[in-house]
């Protein structure tokens, strides 16, 4: 009696056990499985994401002007150097040329907070439900999106880019042919 | 101590005998500890510089300063990782197998099947000894490549195209020392747990292969997500 009770609660522990691992696998796989990939040359889905005045937005409103979107978050040290990378050639290229813009799954408290600390002067928008992230197949960031005037995706670079990098980058995708018809 | 776990390789009935008497893990964990933290302190100096030199080009003074820095702390926090890791392996295997057994109607100690893995475990010992030992040969051709360092070992060495993550981790486990190790804990728990015959024990290891394949290859799933973004971008 006692061993049989005995083979039972360990039966069921063991399948408690199994069923509870195999459970938070399908859940983490599922949590981190993007929608789809953003692929080079393709246009971005349209998503609706929030400001920091709270109100609805699209990076759709942004046609006509080649943009540069940033994917950062709150808590990650290599976020807060891109952006002030980014902070300094937002300074140095004219709007007309290029439009900067961060997006974060941060609350609009901690943007805001963190905005003021680095002295960030380019709008930022919130993704609270990883939206755009699991469209877009962003697990990584800093993640930095080089988006055309048509709102075609020209490049896209995960990790940490340097001055000099995001700088070649953009004179070769974008600010050579502004400059060129500038001359 | 030491004398039983090399018993362990030459005469392991005798050696689980003596764990059925006495069941004490420390030598082992001596020894195995100090074998994997030697081997993984030969690998971790060529890997890391390989490593150095594959990122090199692509980071910023600043960054390669602070990796620098990052793999200066992992020479130190990498053998006592290690240990913890042992000792941590050994505890949720001996919990399952337990567990298992007692499904089995195998009767036996916590202690004892603990023991019986610790000394069951000089297989990975000598296995990372092996693989250690062809990748210092390969370094002695040419080690330039982070690739060079999949020492392969099992049935994937007949598989040339990719396959999926999670089957690459169950072809991979299909090797001589996993069967060697899973072998030794067939005979290990026939031997520390009453009412068991070699047959129900080889029922308990078998089940026990199976859910920690299961589980292995759950986490290589839940990565291979990681991967096909690392690929895109």
């Amino acid at each position: 009696m006692v061993t049989s009770n005995r083979r039972r609660i360990a039966l069921a522990s063991l399948v408690v056990i199994v069923a509870g691992a195999a459970g938070s696998f399908f859940f983490l796989y599922n949590y981190f499985l993007p929608d789809s990939i953003a692929e080079v040359d393709q246009a971005l889905p349209i998503l609706t994401l929030q400001d920091m005045g709270g109100q609805s937005v699209n990076i759709d409103s942004y046609r006509g002007k080649p943009l540069l979107v940033s994917f950062i978050e709150v808590n990650c040290h290599h976020c807060r150097n891109q952006l002030s990378v980014l902070e300094k050639l937002h300074h140095e290229i004219s709007d007309e040329n290029l439009t900067f813009l961060a997006i974060s799954t941060s609350s609009v408290e901690k943007m805001a907070v963190f905005f003021q600390q680095h002295s960030i002067s380019f709008p930022v928008w919130i993704d609270a439900n990883r939206n755009l992230y699991k469209k877009l197949g962003i697990f990584n960031v800093p993640a930095l999106f080089f988006i055309d005037e048509t709102g075609i995706l020209r490049y896209k670079a995960v990790g940490y880019q340097s001055t000099d990098t995001v700088s070649g980058i953009l004179d070769s995708l974008f600010l050579r042919e502004s400059k060129i018809s500038q001359e | 101590m030491f004398k039983r776990l090399a018993m362990t390789i030459w005469m392991p009935n005798r050696a689980f005998e003596d764990i059925r008497e006495n069941p004490t893990y420390l030598g082992a964990f001596i020894l195995i500890g100090l074998g994997s933290v030697l081997v993984a302190y030969a690998m971790l100096p060529v890997f890391q510089k390989i490593y150095l030199l594959s990122v090199t080009e692509s980071l910023n003074p600043g960054q390669l300063e602070r990796l620098h820095r990052y793999q200066k702390t992992i020479r130190y926090v990498y053998p006592v990782g290690t240990l913890i890791g042992i000792l941590f392996f050994w505890f949720i295997s001996a919990f399952l197998i337990w567990l298992i057994a007692q499904v089995f109607e195998c009767r036996g100690r916590f202690k004892s099947i603990f023991s019986v893995i610790s000394h069951a475990s000089i297989t990975s010992l000598v296995s990372s000894i092996l693989v250690a030992a062809i990748i210092y040969f390969k370094a002695s051709k040419g080690l330039i490549d982070l690739s060079n360092f999949e020492i392969k070992l099992g049935a994937d060495l007949f598989i040339s195209s990719p396959v999926h993550p999670a089957l690459q981790i169950v072809l991979a486990n299909l090797n001589p020392f996993t069967f060697w190790y899973y072998a030794l804990l067939t005979i290990g728990i026939a031997t520390v747990c009453e009412e068991c015959s070699r047959v129900r024990a080889a029922g308990v290891v078998g089940t026990f292969w199976a859910i920690s394949m299961a589980f292995s290859a759950g986490i290589a799933w839940v990565f291979s997500v990681f991967q096909a973004l690392d690929t895109a971008s």
